[in-house]
């Protein structure tokens, strides 16, 4: 692979919050197109504050987010252009339908000239059942609404993703068919940062896996070591290990 | 950008069954209540008319109606309230107006002590109010509830932009149902012939209109700024209507409770007394033309010019001088009010009632214009009657000139309510800026 | 259960609403304390002055019955103070009413803070505020399942929930209602008499019932919707309804559904009546003095006070159809109000309090009466009964050759002992009669109750627990 510039970049990375908990700690990571990177940690290890972080929706105690090169403390706006986001479990505008829905984020993230035949295709890509289009998603699955949150993210069309715990409670095959839409957007060139605690799926996508624990990047694997070394064995060995003195 | 924020919070109202089940209420109260007090009015105006052409008066008596005002078919303010006729003499000037039958309300009103009057004003009080808290209550806490608010600002979108398309577009949805509200209700007086508008009457309705545009915008910024602040709906709610009720039920009605506690008012003997003391320098002289007179009348003897003069002279002063003390007193009942105004002036439900009010000629400046009024007719008639004595024939050929008194015009009316303006103005403006402040530092996880 | 209960009334009592409420409570009802007793003494000086004006000169001519001031209004005003003070009553019945008591015409009208206020438009309020998450902020956090995952019934859990509910609300109506008696009963103790308590037990008891029905509401809407914030928005909308929009529109539907002639309407046509009924008549004694009917003098003057008197009886009836009709759409829009059970609470707490329109008909119905016993002793004393006109009139009849000078009678003045005056005495209701006032109220809001109980446990049935 072509080493290109990162997309997505954190630099020392470090954020504690009022409470004095510290949920980040001097992390850095870059996410380069065409590449998938997962942060896998049990429940409070900071992935989710890490996206958090990237999205400007807090403030870093120490340490910058970058979006292509765009410092996201100093100019949020211009570096959201070239981001998508999906989060975790998202209920949207239920009064709305999928179409309504995605037509309001498609021009919030910029695309304004969009035709009603460009959505369906949209939604037909991520296989959103044909018949769901035009209802409200009041009354969607847990795993329709995840499909239409990635064909929001497909449809702005940014050169960067962040996903926070995009397939937790979705069923197996609903999980396997949005994995197969990330990395059709990986085979586009996108750069994907998603956070999981999933590792089986996280072991199946990912071009390099990030674990964290008690905010801070305690390894990093590429696909290709891994073909060598167990995931799991890692992690869990990780996982037990005492607070780590590195 | 920001007209996609305001189109989607306009469809996110107009879809809301919140939004169609109170413009429905709405609708029916305003139709209900329009018709119904266009034919009160009718039926005010009709006496009005009648008591014009029959009422009427001789040299010693005169009967005054007062007219009903045409806005109060949109605010009853205190118009129907008030008794509608006097008569004056050049023995006695009334103090307030008498319901037709004798006592100083109307019948009707006493019979009706319970209720309150349901008209335009009430609406958009009560009704309107509350339809806008809930449409607003829950404005940012769902979206954050429902994880739309990340993914909207994970979008190359200011935050100041997002609460401000969204501010926009539930201002176009509150100010369009108000918009249809007296709309509806303007129609229906339209196509009623009883009812005719002047150019100053269009003017005080728009004004009525923009300063029910303005009650309606405080609470549509209070609801906001709860909303940005508390983050469960049903616990916006529950705090916002607390507020509602404690400005519009409570709030007003301690009041006027504390101003009748706080400020004293003369009794009935008091005034009675000063009467007395201030007529006390004439009560001799009085004492003496009064037994010639009588003296006189009991005789069958033609009473004296000079004593028929003086009699007459002396017995409007003390018309006259009662009428300062009863007028001191009336200011004395304007003062606590005014009291009860300011002490409530935190409540924008009374800030807008009186501005309605005015704005109407339904509220107590109209009456204090209408008793000045009678004031200067009784001042007219006492100058006829003592014209008989200087100049018998111009005395002839002299008539009392019509009663009439001047209104306020709408200027004046705007330019008294200016600080009423500014007052609901800051609420909005300081609940909107508390709204931007929370936003910007909201956390939106 | 009583763990149930227990726990839901931690949580009530923990929680904002229950502590705002306690707070206004508080204020609420010591400022019904404290202005009842202000406005009871200031009543009271005003009664007995004007008692004692009358017992020092009694007259035969015209005499005021005044309104003795109620003790209990602080529980229930009912509208009294814009209801006439007293009547002033004349010879043969007739009498007209005063006006109400000083108050600042210039004041916007406000309710009375009484109990009745205070209970049917704050606690009922609370009432859903404390219970709207009931069953459907159990659902939210999934504590329902966990519930009843427990050998609980469902409906022994929703009978728990009900009483914590209203226990809690007991809580500040009960601490309000002793600081308010506290007020009163220093100032004025003879309102701690055993009759006003047991009525104000039974006002408690009333306000318990009428509570329940929006318990029960909170319950019903709480089992069938879902989320949260809509119960509240759905519970919301009907207690509007209920307490708000219903009472204040049904009097301009009743005018709408009646029609009374104005007041001015109806005072235009006694020229011409008058006229008519008494000229015609003294016309007709004219006639009869021409023919030789009448002979002397005394019998013209019999004649015509004789005429006047009748003469004034249609314009009486005129007046008092227009009354009617005005107290009959007084009493539709009162009817089609009390689809509200707040307005069923207020008119059966104004029966309990013995006040509103139920008492002021009662004063009219002693005030009849007592025209009898005024009129036998008039009759005892001066020796004949005349009725005061409200118009008066003169004229001359030309008889034998001489004009005798006529005009429209006046009552005499005894001018001996009168010692003997009768007192008037206000009739209260007992406690019984008052219930039965209150009968219908009462058995209306029972009514809802069972409905909504039954509503609401159905409801609670066959809601899904998920």
């Amino acid at each position: 692979m072509a080493k290109q510039e990162p997309i997505l970049k954190a630099e020392d990375l470090s954020k504690r919050y009022e409470d004095g908990v510290l949920a980040v700690d001097h992390l850095n990571l870059d996410v380069h197109p065409g590449e998938v990177y997962c942060l896998l940690g049990a429940n409070g290890a900071g992935k989710t504050t890490t996206v958090n972080l990237f999205l400007n929706f807090i403030p870093p105690t120490t340490g910058t987010c970058f979006i292509k090169e765009i410092d996201v403390t100093k100019d949020p706006l211009e570096a959201k252009k070239y981001v998508s986001f999906v989060s975790e479990n998202v209920m949207l505008y239920g009064n709305f339908t999928a179409r309504q829905n995605l037509d309001f984020f498609a021009k919030l993230g910029g695309k304004l000239e969009l035709s009603k035949e460009d959505y369906h295709q949209v939604m037909r890509r991520v296989s959103l059942q044909e018949r769901a289009f035009e209802q409200r998603v009041k009354n969607f699955s847990k795993g329709m609404r995840q499909k239409l949150g990635i064909s929001i993210a497909i449809i702005k069309d940014a050169p960067a993703i962040l996903l926070d715990e995009p397939t937790a409670g979705l069923d197996p095959k609903a999980a396997a068919e949005f994995l197969e839409i990330l990395n059709e957007l990986k085979d586009e060139g996108k750069a994907i940062l998603m956070s999981t605690h999933d590792i089986f799926r996280a072991k199946e996508i990912a071009d390099r896996v990030g674990i964290m624990k008690e905010g801070r990047l305690v390894m990093e694997r590429t696909r290709e070591e891994l073909q060598y070394e167990d995931l799991v064995k890692i992690y869990i060995d990780y996982m037990r290990a005492e607070p780590l003195t590195v | 950008m920001l007209g996609t924020i305001i189109k989607r919070e306009m469809l996110e109202y107009l879809k809301s069954s919140k939004f169609l089940i109170g413009l429905s209420i709405t609708v029916i109260l305003i139709t209900i209540s329009t018709i119904i007090n266009i034919q009160d009015f009718k039926l005010r105006q009709q006496d009005y008319l009648d008591a014009q052409k029959e009422l009427g008066g001789d040299t010693f008596r005169v009967s005054i109606f007062r007219s009903p005002q045409v806005l109060s078919t949109l605010v009853q303010g205190k118009d129907r309230k008030l008794g509608n006729s006097l008569t004056m003499t050049y023995l006695n000037i009334p103090s307030r107006t008498a319901g037709y039958m004798g006592e100083y309300t109307s019948k009707h009103h006493r019979y009706m002590a319970g209720f309150a009057a349901v008209d335009f004003a009430f609406v958009v009080r009560v009704v309107l109010s509350l339809m806008v808290i809930f449409l607003a209550y829950n404005a940012i806490s769902e979206e954050k509830f429902h994880g739309t608010l990340k993914l909207v600002l994970a979008n190359r979108m200011p935050r100041d932009q997002l609460l401000l398309g969204k501010f926009a577009g539930g201002l176009i949805i509150v100010v369009g149902s108000l918009i249809i509200s007296a709309i509806l209700s303007l129609l229906i007086m339209l196509f009623n012939p009883a009812i005719s508008l002047g150019n100053s009457e269009w003017i005080r309705i728009l004004m009525l209109l923009g300063v029910s545009a303005l009650y309606l915008i405080c609470f549509y910024t209070l609801s906001l700024f709860v909303s940005v602040v508390v983050s469960r709906p049903a616990i916006a709610l529950l705090v916002l209507l607390q507020i509602w009720i404690l400005l519009i039920v409570i709030y007003p009605n301690l009041g006027v409770i504390m101003a009748e506690n706080i400020y004293r008012l003369p009794s009935e003997q008091e005034i009675a007394q000063s009467k007395a003391a201030a007529f006390q320098p004439y009560q001799e002289e009085f004492k003496k033309i009064r037994e010639a007179f009588i003296v006189a009348v009991e005789r069958g003897e033609w009473v004296p010019e000079d004593v028929d003069l003086r009699n007459m002279e002396l017995s409007s002063k003390k018309a006259e001088l009662n009428h300062q003390v009863d007028k001191e007193f009336s200011n004395q009942l304007t003062q606590q009010m005014k009291l009860a105004q300011t002490i409530s002036i935190l409540s924008p439900a009374v800030v807008y009632d009186q501005v309605a009010n005015r704005y109407a000629r339904t509220g107590m400046n109209e009456y204090e214009r209408f008793m000045n009024g009678i004031f200067r007719h009784w001042q007219k008639g006492l100058e006829m009657k003592e014209l008989r004595y200087k100049d018998i024939q111009a005395w002839r050929k002299a008539e009392l000139p019509e009663f009439s008194y001047q209104s306020e015009t709408t200027a004046n009316s705007f330019v008294a309510t200016l600080l009423q303006w500014v007052i609901l103005f800051l609420f909005s403006l300081i609940f909107f800026a508390l709204a931007y402040v929370g936003f910007l530092r909201k956390d939106v996880r | 259960m009583k763990t149930i209960i227990k726990r839901e009334l931690l949580d009530h009592l923990q929680s904002i609403q229950f502590v705002v409420l306690l707070g206004v409570s508080m204020i609420l009802f010591f400022a019904n304390g404290m202005i009842s007793v202000k406005t009871y003494k200031q009543q009271s000086s005003f009664f007995n002055q004007n008692v004692s004006k009358i017992r020092e000169n009694p007259s035969t001519v015209a005499t005021t019955l005044y309104r003795e001031p109620n003790q209990l209004m602080f529980i229930s005003e009912g509208g009294d103070k814009y209801r006439p003070v007293g009547y002033a009553l004349k010879p043969k019945g007739g009498f007209s009413a005063l006006p109400s008591g000083p108050r600042n015409f210039k004041l916007p009208v406000i309710p009375e803070l009484d109990w009745s206020f205070i209970i049917k438009v704050i606690f009922s309020l609370y009432a859903i505020l404390l219970g709207y998450n009931a069953i459907s902020g159990e659902k939210e956090q999934g504590t329902l399942r966990q519930i009843l995952s427990n050998s609980v019934g469902r409906i022994r859990l929703l009978i728990a929930k009900y009483i914590a509910l209203l226990l809690t609300i007991l809580v500040p109506l009960v601490t309000g209602i002793i600081i308010s008696l506290i007020v009163v009963g220093i100032s004025i103790p003879q309102i701690l008499a055993l009759s006003n308590l047991s009525r104000i037990f039974v006002m408690l008891l009333l306000t318990l019932g009428y509570l329940s029905i929006f318990a029960f509401l909170s319950l019903l809407i709480s089992s069938i919707i879902h989320r949260s914030s809509l119960v509240l928005l759905m519970l919301l909308a009907v207690w509007i309804l209920f307490a708000v929009i219903i009472p204040n529109i049904s009097d301009i539907l009743s005018e709408k559904f009646s029609s009374v002639p104005s007041e001015f309407q109806t005072a235009k046509k006694v020229g011409p009546m008058i006229q008519q009924q008494v000229w015609q008549r003294i016309d007709r004694i004219r006639e009869r003095v021409k023919s030789g009917e009448i002979k002397t003098e005394e019998e013209v003057k019999r004649e015509t006070d004789r005429a006047f008197d009748e003469g004034q009886d249609e314009l009486i009836k005129h007046y008092k159809l227009y009354d009617d009709a005005m107290k009959q759409r007084a009493a539709m829009a009162q009817n089609l109000s009390r689809l509200s059970p707040t307005a069923l609470f207020q008119y059966a707490s104004e029966s309990i309090a013995q006040t509103g329109a139920k008492q002021e008909e009662r004063f009219i119905r002693d005030t009849r009466n007592y025209a009898n016993i005024y009129d036998d002793y008039i009759l005892e004393k001066v020796g004949k009964l005349v009725a005061t006109s409200m118009w008066s009139f003169s004229t001359d009849i030309i008889i034998n050759g001489k004009s005798v000078y006529i005009s429209s009678p006046h009552p005499e003045e005894y001018q001996g002992d009168k010692s003997d005056f009768p007192q008037f005495v206000e009739s209260r209701a007992s406690l019984a009669d008052s219930l039965g006032n209150a009968l219908f109220d009462i058995a209306v809001l029972i009514l809802w109750n069972i409905i909504l109980a039954v509503l609401a446990f159905s409801a609670f049935f066959r809601s899904d627990v998920r």
